[in-house]
């Protein structure tokens, strides 16, 4: 897998403060994000499996999107039980925790508890999750890399944030075999998040060097690579009928996706 | 003297509601500079079943980001209604498409019918922007938002070459709204 510098512990040069990222966040919110991060920093390292920060927020915090929105923190964790024993642990001093859901909504290869957490002013949201089979994909890479480390420098104050973030390449997989997209790309509704997110990684991504080889047989470990390859092709196939007909990609792309697992 | 707006989105699963929710709170929040809180649920039985999008506006800072007290509930479907209408407060508003929820109760609050799918597909000529419909309706009913803030929370989120369709369908929703009120 590629290296992404700011996952190596101490071998990273020194980071522009605060990172580039911050920028995609709500000025009004930053602080408030950031000091969540910051928390759940020292929330992770006593657990036997920690959560791993995955979805949008890890795609902003890997500087894979670049737009300003109202991000949540999705936590993904290795079971329903490490959900509920997190859930039902006391908030850190300073940090208010309110829950939308009065219990673990489970639905079809998922399992989700929304919350919501403030440490200023704002509220943000702070949802768990249990998503199997996909904590392996992404605890396996953290195993290798490490957690993301940044230290951010917000006015007079610093904060330390340590966390374990999926690597967009995962959260690529993750998102191209989910039970959802077919249906997603099938209905045409291509505002969709995960539409969005999965042709901003192909744009920035195909030409990196390792990304078709990494999918390719991480693909092949987890039984994906059928999977993997029709959900590129379906995409492809519908990028008009979803609204991207402009969208610009790299022009390899079709031979690489002709090419994946063959 | 400061103000909370309460919304809630409701219906069923790949109706957009969550994505209307984003768009609602981001235009609020980043574009119009009030305060905004928004949060998503779906029902116990399994995605693609009930949904649920709730927004809360506000010009201070949002004590407790859970609504209680409706000021507006779009119901997209005649359960969601049902289970919902009665977080309404007096006055509030219900608005529901009538070819979806044949049965809206009544109550001490306000009921508004606009056919979103069919403005849709009839008006924009793509049933899939019923959702962007929706929140036209929603900006020129509530007021809480401007049509400025929504149009570039609207702009931020869709495709290149898209954004045409959905301000048409965006523009089309708040005069179905001036209609409904007789405006």
């Amino acid at each position: 897998m590629g290296t992404v510098d700011v996952t190596m512990d101490g071998q990273h040069p020194r980071l522009p403060i605060p990172p580039s990222w911050c920028v995609f966040v709500d000025p009004e919110r930053r602080r408030d994000l950031i000091s969540i991060l910051a928390e759940l920093s020292g929330l992770w390292e006593g657990m036997v499996e920690p959560f791993i920060i995955v979805g949008a927020l890890s795609l902003v915090l890997r500087e894979r999107l670049r737009f300003t929105a109202l991000w949540d923190i999705d936590l993904l964790f290795p079971s329903e039980e490490a959900v509920e024993t997190f859930a039902d642990r006391r908030p850190p001093g300073g940090v208010r925790v309110v829950a939308y859901d009065d219990q673990l909504m489970r639905g079809a290869g998922i399992a989700s508890l929304h919350t919501a957490w403030r440490i200023c002013s704002k509220w943000i949201n702070v949802d768990y999750i249990y998503r199997p089979p996909f904590y392996r994909l992404h605890y396996s890479t953290f195993e290798k890399d490490g957690p993301l480390i940044q230290e951010v420098r917000l006015g007079e104050e610093t904060f330390q944030i340590r966390v374990p973030v999926a690597h967009p390449w995962d959260v690529f997989l993750e998102k191209i075999i989910s039970p959802r997209f077919s249906s997603v790309v099938e209905s045409g509704y291509g505002m969709h998040p995960d539409v969005r997110h999965i042709l901003f990684l192909l744009q920035s991504e195909t030409e990196q060097e390792g990304f078709w080889s990494y999918l390719e047989q991480t693909a092949r470990v987890f039984g994906l690579v059928e999977g993997v390859r029709q959900g590129m092709e379906l995409l492809l196939a519908n990028r008009d009928y979803l609204g991207y007909g402009e969208f610009e990609l790299p022009a390899v792309l079709d031979a690489k996706i002709g090419r994946f697992g063959r | 003297m400061s103000f909370r707006f309460e919304i809630r989105l409701s219906g069923s699963g790949g109706q957009g509601l969550i994505l209307a929710g984003k768009v609602l709170a981001e235009a609020a929040a980043i574009y119009d500079g009030k305060n905004a809180t928004q949060s998503q649920s779906y029902g116990p039985e399994a995605r693609g079943g009930a949904s649920r999008s709730e927004v809360i506006i506000s010009d201070e800072d949002i004590d407790y980001p859970k609504a209680e007290q409706l000021d507006l509930l779009l119901a997209l479907t005649q359960e969601a209604c049902d289970k919902y209408v009665g977080h309404l407060r007096e006055n509030g508003i219900l608005l529901v498409d009538g070819s979806l929820v044949p049965n809206p109760p009544a109550g001490t609050f306000r009921i508004v019918d606009i056919p979103f799918a069919e403005i849709a597909e009839k008006e924009v000529g793509r049933s899939l922007v019923a959702n962007i419909v929706a929140i036209g309706a929603i900006t020129e009913l509530s007021r809480i938002v401007s049509i400025e803030g929504v149009e570039s929370a609207i702009l931020a989120r869709v495709p290149k070459g898209t954004e045409e369709l959905n301000l048409k369908a965006f523009h089309a929703g708040i005069e179905a709204a001036k209609r409904a009120q007789g405006g």
